[in-house]
């Protein structure tokens, strides 16, 4: 049996948010950028929303997945809705082929605080060159050399 | 480099809602998505669901591509919902006798629950 649809425009039924930039705006900047969380800060409106099992999917060209359950710990007694959790060693990367799925609970508001690395390619350059320009100035190839008079116009 | 990045979630329904977030160009990453598609089922008997078929294209595209699920002991319209969302096309809810997809990312066509006799 068919069922066609009727479309509506309604207000979307989760909203997200980021502080600083969009969420679409830091969406793109992950074709650049890849982020390591190291650590997150959560806190909810609810308590029973910090519960709530956070799953990241991480996916592979060839179609491997990778899934971590982050298992919140929070103390039964604690009336703080709020939770620091270490997730150093779970390999938690941002890098556009993955995500993090969230269950969220009824009119309920959860904000993540990732203590992240960020990294990107030419931060390798970086690493194995790092002062490229100054030694180029202060080496042979331009100070010393055949062009030494004239490093001033060419730099 | 040490970075901060601060995100906020908020569930603006009564139902509970699954969202994926920060994936580069994802289908199921209907954050914000604004256009609802909702199939009202009142009076369907869902007791003899085998399979669904759903109708997918993008924008620009002429002709719907359908995509097939398959149900495994599903009979209920939640059942039908999570089916549904093995296939990536937005989040799916069931609100009463009404399956509702939110997705701002394809537009969806039909959805067709099939029967299939065993032989």
């Amino acid at each position: 049996m068919i069922f066609s649809p009727t479309i509506t425009i309604t207000t979307p039924p989760v909203t997200v948010s980021m502080t600083g930039i969009t969420y679409a705006e830091f969406i793109q900047s992950l074709g650049t950028f890849q982020y390591r969380v190291l650590q997150f800060y959560a806190y909810s409106d609810d308590i029973n929303q910090l519960l709530q099992p956070i799953n990241y999917n991480e996916y592979q060209a060839t179609g491997n997945r990778r899934i971590v359950f982050v298992n919140p710990e929070i103390d039964p007694f604690q009336s703080q809705k709020s939770l620091y959790k270490d997730v150093k060693d779970a390999g938690i990367v941002l890098n556009g082929q993955s995500n993090v799925s969230v269950n969220l609970l009824p009119n309920v508001l959860i904000k993540l605080q990732l203590f992240c690395d960020r990294v990107r390619i030419t931060d390798m350059m970086d690493s194995k060159v790092p002062d490229n320009f100054k030694s180029l100035i202060e080496g042979e190839v331009v100070q010393d050399a055949f062009f030494g008079d004239y490093k001033d116009l060419l730099l | 480099m040490m970075n901060e990045v601060v995100i906020s979630a908020k569930n603006n329904t009564a139902e509970v809602q699954q969202v994926n977030l920060f994936q580069y160009a994802n289908l199921a990453d209907n954050a914000n998505a604004t256009t609802r598609y909702s199939y009202d089922l009142t009076g369907y008997s869902l007791n003899e669901v085998t399979s669904v078929t759903l109708s997918v294209k993008t924008a620009g595209e002429t002709e719907y591509t359908p995509y097939f699920a398959e149900l495994i002991g599903q009979q209920t319209i939640q059942g039908i919902a999570d089916t549904l969302t093995s296939l990536g096309f937005g989040t799916w809810f069931v609100d009463g006798n009404t399956l509702n997809l939110n997705t701002n990312q394809v537009i969806i066509g039909d959805v067709d629950i099939v029967y299939i006799p065993p032989p």
